[in-house]
C-alpha cells in the first residue's frame, strides 16, 4: 500500500486527527500530506518547517564544542519522537527508525488519545521508508 | 592550574573538570592582583565559598542557628581553631546545630559569596591542591546545586515557586524506569528550573533536582528547553508542554510564567508530568472560580 493511501486511511480511521504529513527533516519539505476537509494547510507548512527543530533532544554526553556561553545544533541529537501538547491540540512527530531524514507529523485535537496517535504515526513512518525504498 | 572566570558558571565548570578525588582551594584574584576569596573543594565537591569582607557572615548564620551569643560563639571558634576542627561540623557534633541547618547555612553563605566574587567583573583563579579529610561529604555540594543557588540570587521572586513545582514534578520517591545503560539512564530522573538571563545567551538555572548533573549538562538542558519551547510556542496560541523521546527515556519542557522547567525521565515520565500539569491547572481554575 502506498504512503498516500496509508495516510488517507489513517485519517479516516481517527476522527480526532486533523492532518498527517511526511516531512523531509533536513529541508522541512512536505513530501506527502493528507488533511481533513477544511483544515488549514498553513499550520501543516509551519509544522513541517519546525519539525527539524522539534525532533531534537539535548546531547548531554558529548564533549563541549565551544565556550559554555555558546550552544548550537551540535549539542543536540535526533529524537525518536516528539510531542507538543496544548489545551487546544496535539502535534506529534515520529522519526522513521530506518530513514532518519523522514518524519511523520500528525495534528489532532486535544481530546485525542496520544498513545494511539503515536502508534498510528509509527506505522506510517515504516510505510514512508518502504515508499522511499525502490 | 589557572582559570579566568567571568561568572559563577566558569568557576563551577572548572570544579566539574577536576578529578573526582580533587581536594583543594580555588583562590580568586581581582584585576589588580588583590585576593578576593576562595572556593574550597573536597573530593570534587564544593565545601563552601568565602569572599573577602564576608567572613563574619557565616559565623553569624551559624550563631543564629545555634542560638549562641557572641561570647559563646567566639569561644567555640577559638576551640575549633586550636584543634583544627571545621566550626560547622563541630556545632553539629555538639548538638548545637542540626545537619540540615548547617547545610543550609553553608549553601546560603557560599552562594552569596560566589555571587559577590563573580558577579561584577572577570577574576583570575588559581587551583591549589591540598590534603583531604577536613570536611564530611554530607556537608559538601554538587556544582549544579551551588550554581543554581548562586544564579537564583538574581531571580529571587521566582525561586520559591520554581523549587515547589520542581519538587512536585520530580519527586525523589518516584523511581525512574530506564532502558539501556547510557549515562542518561544511569543518572535517573532529574529536572531543573531556568529563567532567561538578561546578560547571557543561555538561561540561568535557578533550581535543580535529582541526578548528578554537571554544569555543562545542566546548561545544555536549559538551552534545549528554551529553544524548543520558543519554536513550539510559535505554533500554538496556548501554553505548551513539549517532550522529545530518545532510546533511554524522554526529555520534557514546559513554562510556568517566566520559569522554564526541563527534565529527563523514563518513558512514562511525560504522561506523569502532563497529568500533574493538568491537575494543577484544574486546581488553579477552580481556585479562580471561588
Amino acid at each position: 500500500m502506498g504512503l498516500q493511501r496509508a495516510m488517507a486511511d489513517a485519517l479516516e480511521a481517527q476522527p480526532e486527527v486533523d492532518f498527517i504529513a511526511c516531512v523531509d527533516l533536513p529541508s522541512g519539505r512536505v513530501l506527502a500530506a493528507e488533511a481533513k476537509h477544511g483544515r488549514s494547510c498553513d499550520t501543516l507548512a509551519l509544522l513541517a518547517m519546525a519539525s527539524s527543530q522539534l525532533c531534537l533532544a539535548p546531547a548531554l554526553d558529548g564533549p563541549l564544542g565551544g565556550p559554555l556561553e555558546g550552544g548550537d545544533d551540535s549539542e543536540a541529537r535526533l529524537a525518536r519522537e516528539a510531542l507538543v501538547v496544548s489545551s487546544a491540540c496535539v502535534h506529534a512527530f515520529v522519526v522513521s527508525a530506518r530513514a532518519k531524514h523522514l518524519a511523520i507529523v500528525g495534528a489532532a485535537n486535544a481530546q485525542a488519545n496520544v498513545a494511539l496517535l503515536l502508534a498510528l504515526l509509527r506505522c506510517l513512518a515504516d510505510a514512508a521508508y518502504d515508499a522511499e525504498t525502490p | 592550574m589557572k582559570l579566568v572566570a567571568s561568572s559563577a558558571i566558569d568557576v563551577c565548570h572548572f570544579v566539574d573538570g577536576l578529578t573526582g578525588d580533587a581536594t583543594g582551594e580555588l583562590s580568586l584574584v581581582a584585576h589588580g592582583g588583590e585576593r578576593t576569596g576562595s572556593v574550597f573543594v573536597e573530593n570534587g565537591r564544593i565545601c563552601w565559598a568565602a569572599a573577602r569582607g564576608f567572613a563574619r557572615r557565616l559565623g553569624d548564620l551559624l550563631a543564629s542557628s545555634a542560638k549562641l551569643d557572641k561570647v559563646a560563639m567566639e569561644s567555640l571558634y577559638a576551640t575549633c581553631q586550636r584543634e583544627r576542627l571545621p566550626l560547622g561540623e563541630h556545632l553539629v557534633n555538639e548538638g548545637l546545630v542540626s545537619p540540615a541547618a548547617l547545610r543550609a547555612a553553608l549553601l546560603e553563605h557560599s552562594t552569596v559569596s560566589l555571587h559577590h566574587l563573580c558577579g561584577h567583573s572577570t577574576v583570575q583563579a588559581e587551583w591549589r591542591a591540598r590534603r583531604s579529610g577536613a570536611y564530611s561529604s554530607r556537608f559538601t555540594f554538587s556544582t549544579t546545586e551551588v550554581l543554581a543557588r548562586t544564579l537564583a540570587e538574581g531571580h529571587r521572586p521566582l525561586v520559591e515557586r520554581a523549587a515547589v513545582e520542581l519538587a512536585e514534578s520530580f519527586p525523589e520517591s518516584f523511581p525512574g524506569s530506564f532502558a539501556g545503560s547510557s549515562k542518561d539512564g544511569e543518572l535517573g530522573e532529574y529536572g531543573a528550573a531556568f529563567v532567561r538571563s538578561a546578560s547571557r545567551s543561555m538561561p540561568d538555572p535557578i533550581a535543580v533536582r535529582g541526578g548528578h548533573l554537571t554544569v555543562e549538562r545542566l546548561l545544555r538542558l536549559g538551552t534545549w528547553a528554551t529553544s524548543a519551547l520558543d519554536v513550539a510556542s510559535a505554533l500554538h496560541e496556548h501554553s505548551v508542554f513539549f517532550t522529545a523521546s530518545v532510546a533511554e527515556g524522554a526529555f520534557s519542557a514546559w513554562r510556568t510564567g517566566a520559569i522554564v522547567f526541563a527534565g529527563f525521565t523514563g518513558a512514562r515520565g511525560p504522561a506523569r508530568l502532563l497529568h500533574r500539569r493538568a491537575k494543577a491547572r484544574r486546581a488553579e481554575s477552580h481556585h479562580g472560580d471561588l
